[in-house]
């Protein structure tokens, strides 16, 4: 049977086909404003670009803060327990997850057998997210596929201090009139975010292997910024930014 | 109140939609407003004298006065309830108070300068205000400030900072000494304010009714370790109004009789007992509750979560342990006033939490880190990580605040929350 994972982020929306646990198929669409018009439209291509008649379908599992719009979902699950899902299909043995999305931040911890142990998220704050490096990526007018690679040819990174979104837009204005160079300010921002992420996972404890995913993920200059800081080597799977959708398909096989 | 209804027809009809959610048995719902209409009566009573006192204050002293306590904690917890602090918040912040202050207070001086009556927040003007530090550093300053803004006199009552738990008795008598000394200021600053003498006589008939009151409130608290507890969280933090306001000491003890007769018919003398039908997820919460949002209690009561046990609640009604002499009982006072569970040294504050999770039958915990009280979600993760290590039981930190709507998040809270829930059926297969 086919099983389908709909992941429904704030930025981004994910699907992910699988058929006896074997990943078929992802895809990725801005979510947009009008939420269920944007899934209902993803999963009306997905099924027409594989030849899916409903009745091959064993299960959706809906998961993402629109998880509860998806009125055709065998079930619903946090998005906690999909990354979890994901990483133990595409990197079993994992033993933490630092997961990056547009709102949100998160740092699972996993058991010996992938099983959740324990979780934080940011709280009240975009520092730290997906939406943070958005805003800092206009503010340089830089897009955010080339925010990692410049970020590795730094110099050295200058200093955000603030750790809100807004006053730190601020203080990359400021820079930028000061003439730092743009790279700098990229690896400052990746410094801040990994320095939040690193305070956020610190306070529970990093037990490797560790592996990152999320649309921040395929960023190389965070990653690198939170190795160094972590002192630890992190993994990122292919399927990083459509691993909640993995996870929710694997929960759904 | 009328003038309000007229003038704040939303705020009323919203407010009163908020009550409505609460989940009052009719005795209950008479117990809230009568407090809040002896409130509105006392203050126009010219013969009798009003005080403001805070939480954790020894109101038994105004009450051998006569005196009549003014709560503006807990209008602005009736106000949270309704749902209606948004706006005094605001008009205390356009006063100047910070963002990061207690939102009791900026719901008190907000509704209370705008007009507001107790019902909604606001504090029907008393003629002193009384403060301790002793559950809130808060409480020293917001009441003197209150004094100074109404032109009306200020005692405070300095507890010292005594960490429980270690053990060294030496110290905790010399405290007690320090407090018992005030409360000789405190009574000759009442017979100022109230024009009559002390009465040993009259404080000990009041202290008693206070102890009665209190252990029956413990008594039925314990009744919430039965399988299933029967009584959840969203109606303990009304429940436990009459005995932490004690405006009418001889209605709380009749009402509490009356409940404790109930659960005794239903459970038996002893509890616990296991009725077979334990709920699905038992919960412990610490920290205070989170006034505005009784839905999420609803909400997590659809998913078989109930809270059956809260520290918060547990707090209050200090007054268990019977005295007979007025020396032995000022001194047991102060005792209780400064060892309160909230100042145990960590580790013992763990084992305690750890001693109640086994009392109650806990599956999970919740720790609201409040905004509007920082320091009492200090060591918040140490307890998570000690509580998950002994007990093998999700702890989850929730950030919200107890009276300020603008800093709790629906979405953020519910994928938390089921987060944690998921947690707890992993475990439970």
């Amino acid at each position: 049977m086919i099983a389908i994972g709909l992941d429904i982020g704030s930025t981004t929306t994910k699907i992910a086909v699988m058929e006896e646990r074997k990943l078929l198929y992802t895809e990725i669409v801005p979510t947009g404003y009008n939420v269920e018009k944007t899934w209902k439209e993803l999963f009306a291509a997905t099924r027409e670009r594989l030849n899916l008649e409903m009745e091959m379908i064993g299960g959706i599992v809906s998961t993402g803060y629109g998880r509860n719009s998806v009125d055709i979902a065998t079930r619903r699950v946090t998005e906690i327990m999909c990354h979890a899902a994901g990483i133990r299909y595409s990197l079993p043995g994992t033993r933490s997850i630092i997961d990056i999305g547009g709102q949100d931040s998160k740092f699972i911890q996993l058991g010996e057998t992938g099983e959740v142990t324990d979780f934080k998220m940011n709280d009240k704050c975009a520092a730290g997210t997906g939406r943070f490096l958005e805003v800092m990526a206009r503010a340089l007018e830089s897009n955010l596929e080339d925010f990692g690679k410049l970020s590795l040819v730094a110099e050295k990174a200058a200093r955000i201090s603030s750790m809100c979104t807004v006053f730190a837009e601020s203080e990359v204005i400021s820079l930028i009139a000061k003439g730092e160079a743009r790279e700098n300010i990229i690896a400052g921002i990746h410094d801040s975010i990994a320095n939040r992420m690193v305070s956020m996972m610190g306070r529970s404890g990093v037990v490797t292997p560790v592996a990152m995913t999320g649309g921040v993920a395929r960023n190389e200059g965070i990653r690198s910024a939170l190795e160094k800081k972590l002192g630890i080597s992190i993994e990122v799977p292919a399927t990083a930014q459509v691993n909640g959708a993995v996870g929710a398909a694997s929960l759904a096989s | 109140m009328l003038q309000f209804l007229l003038r704040e027809r939303k705020t009323a009809i919203d407010g009163l939609k908020g009550f409505k959610k609460q989940p009052l048995t009719p005795k209950l719902f008479g117990v809230m407003a009568e407090y809040t209409t002896k409130s509105k009566l006392a203050h126009l009573n010219p013969w009798r004298k009003t005080g403001s006192p805070t939480a954790g204050f020894p109101i038994e002293f105004l009450l051998a006065f006569d005196i009549f306590p003014i709560h503006p904690e807990a209008y602005a917890c009736y106000a949270g309830s309704a749902g209606v602090t948004r706006r005094p918040i605001e008009e205390a912040e356009s006063q100047g108070y910070s963002r990061d202050l207690c939102s009791y207070m900026k719901t008190s001086i907000g509704a209370t300068d705008m007009g507001w009556p107790c019902d909604f927040g606001g504090v029907p003007q008393p003629d002193f205000y009384v403060s301790a530090n002793a559950v809130c550093d808060t409480h020293i300053k917001w009441f003197e400030n209150e004094a100074r803004r109404h032109g009306v006199p200020y005692f405070g009552l300095d507890i010292p900072s005594h960490v429980a738990g270690r053990g060294d008795d030496q110290d905790l008598e010399r405290e007690i000494d320090y407090v018992v000394a005030q409360f000789f200021d405190l009574i000759a600053f009442l017979e100022k304010q109230s024009g009559k003498k002390f009465s040993e006589e009259k404080f000990m008939r009041v202290i008693g009714k206070s102890q009665e009151a209190c252990a029956l409130y413990h008594e039925i608290l314990a009744y919430r370790r039965c399988l299933p507890a029967g009584q959840y969280f969203e109606f303990q933090r009304l429940f436990m109004l009459p005995v932490a306001v004690m405006w009418n000491l001889d209605g709380c003890i009749a009402y509490y009789r009356r409940v404790l007769a109930e659960l005794r018919r239903r459970y038996g003398d002893t509890p616990p007992t296991d009725l077979g039908s334990r709920e699905k997820y038992r919960l412990m919460w610490e920290g205070i509750t989170i006034w505005y949002k009784v839905d999420l209690y609803y909400w997590l009561a659809e998913k078989g979560a109930r809270f059956v046990y809260e520290q918060y609640t547990d707090s209050f009604g200090i007054r268990r342990r019977r005295t007979t002499t007025f020396p032995e009982t000022l001194r047991q006072i102060a005792s209780e006033i400064i060892t309160l569970p909230y100042t145990l040294n960590l580790e013992k504050r763990i084992a305690w939490m750890e001693q109640k999770i086994d009392e109650y039958d806990i599956d999970g915990v919740v720790l609201h880190a409040n905004l509007s009280c920082r320091p009492a979600a200090a060591a918040q993760q140490d307890v998570k990580n000690a509580i998950q290590k002994s007990k093998g039981i999700p702890v989850l930190i929730l950030s919200a605040d107890m009276d300020d709507p603008r800093s709790y998040s629906d979405e953020q809270v519910r994928t938390r929350c089921e987060s944690f829930i998921e947690m707890m059926e992993a475990r439970k297969g």
